[in-house]
């Protein structure tokens, strides 16, 4: 009987170490937990203003004054759409017509010793 | 005698003892499950998650609430929140009243020194000074160092796209809370709309109908075709004629819902569902579609517009009279008065009135912003009503009424309600109603086709994409008389005709006569070529395929020389 309540009492005395042990840990863990919920609500908030920034850089005004500004482009026309068969029909230039108009652009390279004839 | 005596009371001793023992057990029992309970609950305890982080009192001093974002059918952001820093005061903590006053009033551009002076001295624990700043002026406040002031966090409602898409979203009050538009109907949505820092976490958004970049063309064409015809006011309406759905809503003058003050003002409201008007000759496809649908006239019969039409002191007129008979694809494409009042007599006055009923021209509509103004209907509706309502007169309804009809006359004769929120067509045709025949929406591609081709909607037509309309000018009336002046014009157009999607309406309130509108200031030249211009632009965003004429236009030649 005796032993068996020593058995016991060591049991207690080793339980309350390993469970206060647990508990610190455990407190160490939700307040990691909490720095991270508030962590991500900050990245949350600071998204959404990302994305609202984007939203607002990317606004149709915008984008039509730059594209106008920079890209030259302009609505589209519904003659520049073409179906595929339409495509195939228009009869495309071989490679070296697309080459030779291509070459006919690019300024020839003037070497310094024609430079120099000239 | 004696030791019977012992004997009783030996046995009473041990049977003493063996209750004794019997109730020990019990309470051992007891006790051991009374420990048991604790030490598991304690256990429980000492893992339970505690109160995780410092309170969050200064989140609940806001009275701002959370909103869910609204985006576009494609995913691109109408309206968000961001959290903004809001400046509040702790009076009895303000050192110095003067100092601090100037200081903030330097920083913060719409304080006043002096009133926030006359505040902070007035005593008290609390004051808002300034809510919804941006981080830059957050951060010069807070580098002043000033005792007594803190800022809360709190939503504030941006719109990215600022005016565009103005009327459709509405805005909102300074706590956030939705005063107009869809915002209104996100407040009255469960779980869509709430307070508290929980609030934060994701939240679906609201899917709208309207497409962004179709809403940003059809306001740029209306706002140039104001400028161009000086005109008061526009609306225009880009409504799928299948599903229902309102994918693009404008009217103009409008306001930047990220500065809410500017929707106040008297003639910013949203004239497509809150104005009611007289539409004129635009009402004339539902005369037609009417007497068609009831068989009581066919495309080759036709009626005597030969003279001018007269009702007891009333005359009615056309206003391109060819003072003869008139066929009815000729009294639809010469908008024909006389002849459209006869064709709604021959319906006659009952069945005339119950076909505009159904179409639903004459109860408001409930949209998710709440319902559209009312339709004003003649009291006593005569055979002098149903005539003058053939062409347009005597009947006011919104521009939303006229577009939601008309999608019923065009898409194989469906009543569709119409709706700002994303919705597919098979949905929208499981909840329609059939209010028209098949062939009599076919025979009306026909007429508003031949409109285009023929008569006043020519200017309307864009190539490629087979525009179909009508035109209605209607005389507006100004101190009880029809103006001669004072016009609102209507155009009507749908395409493509061989197989509707979309319809576009625009109305233009009081255009002038100017260059490039020829002769006049009818809606054949100022609104039909805004249609046509609008058409052009969002036809290729609308996946609507062009068919060119090949003959005439060759769309590959530009194309293949363009290296």
């Amino acid at each position: 009987m005796r032993v068996v309540n020593l058995i016991l009492a060591g049991c207690v005395v080793a339980l309350s170490f390993v469970i206060y042990g647990q508990k610190y840990e455990s407190r160490d863990m939700e307040s990691r937990v909490a720095e991270l919920r508030r962590a991500i609500g900050g990245e949350r908030d600071a998204v959404a203003v990302l994305r609202a920034e984007w939203s607002h850089l990317n606004r149709p005004k915008r984008i039509e004054r730059l594209a106008r500004k920079h890209l030259g482009l302009k609505p589209l026309k519904a003659s520049q759409i073409l179906t595929v068969r339409q495509y195939a029909e228009i009869r495309q230039p071989t490679p070296a017509e697309v080459a030779a108009r291509m070459l006919g652009r690019v300024d020839r390279p003037v070497s310094r010793r024609q430079a120099a004839l000239r | 005698m004696g030791h019977i005596r012992k004997h009783l009371a030996f046995r009473r001793d041990a049977a003493q003892k063996q209750r004794t023992r019997a109730r020990a057990g019990v309470m051992s029992l007891a006790f051991a499950l009374a420990f048991t309970v604790i030490g598991v609950r304690l256990g429980g305890l000492g893992f339970a998650p505690g109160n995780a982080g410092p309170s969050t009192s200064w989140s609940t001093l806001s009275s701002a609430v959370n909103r869910s974002d609204i985006v576009d059918r494609k995913g691109r952001i109408l309206a968000t929140d961001i959290q903004t820093g809001s400046l509040f005061a702790n009076p009895s903590r303000v050192v110095d009243v003067d100092t601090t006053a100037e200081q903030l009033s330097a920083v913060l551009t719409n304080v006043n020194a002096r009133s926030l002076r006359k505040r902070l001295t007035g005593g008290g624990k609390f004051l808002w000074i300034a809510r919804g700043l941006a981080p830059r002026q957050q951060a010069e406040i807070h580098n002043l160092g000033l005792p007594g002031l803190g800022f809360v966090q709190e939503p504030r409602r941006v719109y990215p796209a600022g005016a565009t898409a103005s009327h459709v979203l509405g805005y909102v009050d300074v706590d956030n809370r939705g005063l107009a538009g869809m915002e209104r109907y996100l407040d009255r949505q469960p779980g869509v709309v709430s307070t508290g820092a929980k609030a934060k976490a994701e939240r679906i958004p609201v899917r709208l109908a309207m497409d962004l970049s179709v809403q940003y063309a059809v306001r740029e064409e209306l706002a140039s075709a104001m400028e161009r015809y000086k005109a008061k006011a526009a609306v225009g309406i880009v409504l799928d004629v299948h599903s229902g759905e309102i994918v693009a809503l404008s009217s103009l003058p409008d306001y930047d819902p990220n500065r809410r003050e500017q929707a106040l003002k008297k003639d910013r409201f949203n004239r497509a569902t809150a104005g009611v008007f007289e539409l004129g000759s635009v009402f004339k496809v539902f005369t037609t579609a009417g007497a068609l649908d009831m068989g009581v006239t066919s495309l080759d019969k036709g009626y005597d517009a030969s003279k001018p039409l007269k009702v007891a002191s009333f005359t009615i007129n056309d206003f391109h009279a060819k003072r003869r008979w008139l066929s009815v694809p000729e009294i639809f494409i010469y908008s024909s008065n006389i002849g459209s009042a006869k064709m709604a007599l021959d319906m006659g006055v009952k069945r005339h009135k119950a076909f505009l009923d159904k179409l639903g021209l004459l109860d408001r509509i409930n949209t998710e912003m709440g319902p559209t103004a009312a339709p004003i209907v003649p009291k006593r509706w005569g055979r002098l009503n149903t005539m003058t309502i053939a062409y347009g007169h005597g009947l006011s309804v919104t521009p939303l009424h006229l577009a939601s009809a008309a999608a019923a006359l065009v898409n194989g004769g469906y009543k569709v309600k119409p709706t700002f929120l994303a919705r597919s067509r098979e949905d929208a045709v499981g909840q329609s109603d059939r209010v028209l025949k098949l062939q009599t929406s076919d025979l009306m591609r026909y007429l508003l086709r031949l409109n285009v081709q023929q008569g006043s909607g020519k200017q309307s037509n864009t190539a490629g994409y087979r525009v179909g309309g009508k035109t209605g000018t209607a005389e507006k009336v100004v101190n009880g008389r029809y103006s001669r002046s004072k016009l609102l014009n209507t155009y009507l157009g749908v395409f493509p005709m061989d197989a509707p999607e979309y319809l576009v309406l625009v109305v233009l309130d009081e255009p002038k006569r100017v260059k490039e509108s020829g002769a006049g200031a009818t809606a054949g030249v100022n609104s039909a070529p805004t249609v046509g211009r609008i058409i052009e632009r969002i036809g290729p965003m609308l996946g609507v395929t062009p068919v060119m004429d090949r003959d005439r236009q060759k769309p590959g030649a530009p194309l293949a020389a363009s290296y």
